[in-house]
């Protein structure tokens, strides 16, 4: 045999070694899907659940973990196997993974209109039956996890969005008393100018940060009775609409925002605008129940920001919005249709006392309300309050219009406040993404 | 390049080559230690089942492979954008071509799509004579020269990803950069805003695009001007020709298939490109003049979950990269100078 003759044999055989290698791995797959039916578990049969949520940065992170080993710890026929994937990337790859054959058993939810788009399409387990008692100690936080009177999922964290702010800042500029309604926040705004201090930071560059501000104003001009009927039809007849727009307008007229506000992140780095409100360099950030946390990981010592307060959104005249109307959101996590009934049961463990005052303690508000007794910062303190006196929670406007009007919610908040487009150019866009998803 | 233009460097490419035959006999007939075009030991004639049967296992695995993630994709994404769909479950609201009429009377569309023109004008423009001046310099005996080319080729190895969150944490308001001329007092270069400004962006844009791939295109013209025969410069010296007028008539002519592939390479990457866009700008590159046909796609697409709409916009991103890269393949790739060096094969 020649050499020639010798290495296409060898060649012969590495490629049909490859081949085969392949089709065992494309084999393996079959059987390795998360979501498939390990139902029915009887209780000493072996499960595994496998959990994706977004929390991956501490103490979160291993709050979550500790409450997983306790609970494989008391069901030792059940193992927890935890996925913790970066927020905007669980976004995608859960998608994905829901048409696929790899969904995970458990995962992180967040209501609304998204999750009934994924009940509709048969992925979400029903857990009405199970939770009665969950859902009563909760209270309204559960809403947006409810759809056609059954429960498909249940919050872990959530509260009502409000104004962070430094009182040392306040102080400077003499601001005595936290504002109520717009007409205050104007002049809350010009005299922290007039001290030259930067009122608001506005991590333009992720949009949504701005969105949130639109947002606000829509539920202060609109009502959740125009929202409710807007996200059901996508219609965006209201003139109110028109307004929340022109008050981003009139806003931006203020200059109340940080330089180069347009490219400046939300939560990465201290130049973020986080970073610039846990460094003083701004005084204000509107944001959600995240921000006290958000703020600790961003200053010098990684300790919580000792003045930093909460106070509500404030009310604007001749808005058809009610004053308990809050913008807000919770966190939570679903089942899978095709998870095995365990997933359940540690669900209700992970949102039930134990975890939750662990969580109250260390990261932010918790669901259940028994645990807001252990709230540690001030701010919290107040934003908690502040959910308390909330009458209505609504859940943000891109996660209630859907992600096709909410995307174009956001990306128009910024060309609003960036003078690029008109209210009716804005509204007019609304209606446009509106019938493309 | 008109056809005249064409037809002198040809000639003038040719006439370089007689000097350099001659050139090579004079010196002692190299040519002739060549070994004959033709091997002895090829197979000739048709192949037979095993042959066929090799070729089947040797370029099954990687047909399946391209077949199904490749072509199906396309395939996939030309159904999908007839749809109304969410990306649950199967697309069943078909709306026929709506979502392209949709997509092209989009003025943010439009937008991206002239961003990506000015990607490639920009691009053509500076990248290659910029490219090709370093490609010069660096092809000539100097001190530190393979220093200075691995420092050039680093920013191509380095991910996009990183290159991207690393200028954005330089170019970003009271970063590191505004922060240096802030100490120079270049307060007008502080206090400008790179990133957020709609004058602005698309330079930036194009300054780190130029850093990042300039690397790759130096290494490339490189690779062609080593593939030049060393006769044709001594030839030319001797004849006493300029050392500019070398570059002109010898290197020049003689990388043109390598300034081809340039173009064609950045015709593809700009009709495509994404990364640095998505990490440094995110849902902002559109209101700051920067946003890609990709881009689009993806927030008015997959963000915006509407994969129909999405795979409509990725069918119509194909269809004209496509369209450009068969017409530069007909009539750019395909014509011009031969090489006249290159070995003839029999014919």
């Amino acid at each position: 045999m020649s050499i020639v003759k010798k290495t296409r044999c060898l060649a012969l055989l590495a490629a049909g070694a490859l081949a085969m290698g392949g089709l065992a791995a494309c084999g393996g797959d079959d059987k390795g899907g998360g979501g498939d039916s390990t139902g029915d578990a009887g209780s000493g049969e072996q499960v595994e659940i496998v959990w994706w949520h977004n929390v991956t940065t501490d103490p979160g992170k291993s709050i979550f973990q500790a409450s997983a080993d306790r609970f494989m710890e008391a069901n030792p026929n059940v193992k927890i196997t935890i996925v913790p994937i970066q927020n905007e990337d669980l976004q995608d790859k859960l998608q994905t993974a829901l048409n696929g054959k790899d969904a995970p058993d458990m995962f992180q939810q967040w209501g609304a209109g998204e999750m009934q788009e994924q009940v509709d399409a048969g992925y979400v387990m029903d857990i009405t039956a199970e939770t009665t008692a969950e859902v009563e100690a909760i209270g309204g936080m559960v809403a947006p996890y409810i759809y056609n009177d059954k429960v498909y999922g249940l919050p872990y964290t959530g509260g009502a969005a409000g104004i962070y702010y430094s009182q040392d800042l306040f102080d400077q500029a003499g601001i005595t008393e936290t504002p109520k309604t717009w007409a205050e926040f104007v002049e809350v705004i010009e005299k922290l100018k007039a001290a030259g201090i930067v009122p608001i930071g506005m991590g333009g560059k992720d949009a949504w940060p701005v969105g949130h501000w639109l947002y606000a104003f829509i539920i202060r001009y609109c009502g959740i009775d125009v929202i409710d009927s807007d996200t059901a039809n996508k219609e965006f007849t209201d003139s109110c609409y028109l307004d929340a727009a022109q008050a981003m307008i009139d806003l931006a007229a203020l200059e109340p925002f940080e330089d180069g506000w347009l490219s400046v992140s939300a939560q990465q780095g201290a130049g973020s605008s986080s970073g610039l409100l846990a460094n003083g360099l701004v005084a204000m950030e509107y944001s959600g129940v995240w921000e006290t946390g958000q703020v600790q990981s961003l200053t010098p010592d990684g300790e919580p920001k000792a003045d930093l307060r909460w106070f509500a959104f404030p009310q604007i005249e001749g808005g058809k919005g009610e004053p308990g109307d809050a913008l807000g959101g919770s966190d939570g996590m679903s089942c899978h249709a095709n998870a095995p009934k365990e997933c359940v049961e540690f669900l209700k463990y992970f949102v039930g006392d134990e975890t939750q005052k662990e969580f109250a303690e260390q990261v932010s508000i918790p669901s259940n309300p028994t645990a807001v007794q252990y709230l540690a910062t001030e701010s919290l303190k107040e934003a908690a309050t502040g959910t308390g006196e909330t009458t209505y929670l609504q859940i943000w406007l891109d996660k209630a219009f859907g992600d096709s009007v909410g995307e174009a919610t956001n990306t128009g908040a910024v060309s609003l406040l960036d003078g690029q487009m008109t209210p009716e150019q804005f509204v007019e866009s609304l209606k446009t993404a509106a019938r493309k998803g | 390049m008109s056809a005249s233009s064409d037809f002198a460097t040809g000639t003038a490419a040719s006439a370089a080559v007689a000097v350099a035959d001659e050139g090579a006999k004079a010196g002692g007939g190299r040519g002739q230690t060549r070994p004959p075009s033709r091997t002895s030991r090829s197979r000739g004639r048709g192949i037979g089942w095993r042959g066929r049967f090799e070729v089947a296992l040797l370029t099954g695995p990687a047909l399946i492979i391209f077949i199904s993630f490749v072509i199906l994709p396309v395939v996939l994404a030309a159904w999908f954008g007839f749809y109304r769909w969410k990306g649950y479950g199967m697309p069943s609201d078909f709306i026929g071509l709506d979502n392209y009429r949709w997509i092209l009377e989009d003025k943010k569309f439009l937008a991206a799509l002239s961003h990506n023109g000015f990607v490639l004008g920009v691009s053509l423009a500076t990248q290659g004579v910029v490219a090709l001046g370093m490609a010069l310099l660096l092809n000539r005996k100097i001190r530190f020269r393979s220093v200075i080319r691995v420092l050039i080729f680093a920013p191509y190895v380095i991910s996009e990803a990183i290159v991207g969150t690393g200028w954005r944490l330089l170019m970003q308001p009271n970063g590191a950069f505004s922060n240096i001329m802030d100490a120079l007092g270049l307060d007008g270069l502080a206090h400008t805003w790179w990133l957020g400004d709609k004058a602005i962006a698309p330079w930036t844009m194009m300054m780190i695009v130029t850093w990042k791939y300039v690397g790759f295109y130096i290494i490339l013209f490189l690779a062609g001007m080593q593939g030049i025969p060393e006769e044709l410069y001594e030839a030319a010296a001797i004849d006493g020709c300029s050392y500019w007028r070398m570059q002109l008539k010898i290197t020049l002519p003689l990388l043109s298939p390598t300034i081809k592939i340039w173009g064609f390479l950045t015709i593809i990457g700009s009709m495509q490109f994404f990364d640095l866009v998505y990490i440094m700008w995110g849902p902002t590159a559109e209101h700051t003049g920067v946003s890609t046909v990709a881009t689009y796609i993806r927030y008015e697409g997959s963000e915006a979950n509407a994969y129909g709409y999405g795979s409509a916009a990725a069918v119509i991103l194909f269809i004209i990269t496509f369209t450009l890269a068969i017409l530069y393949q007909k009539f750019i790739m395909n014509r011009g100078v031969e090489n006249p060096v290159a070995p003839r094969r029999g014919r």
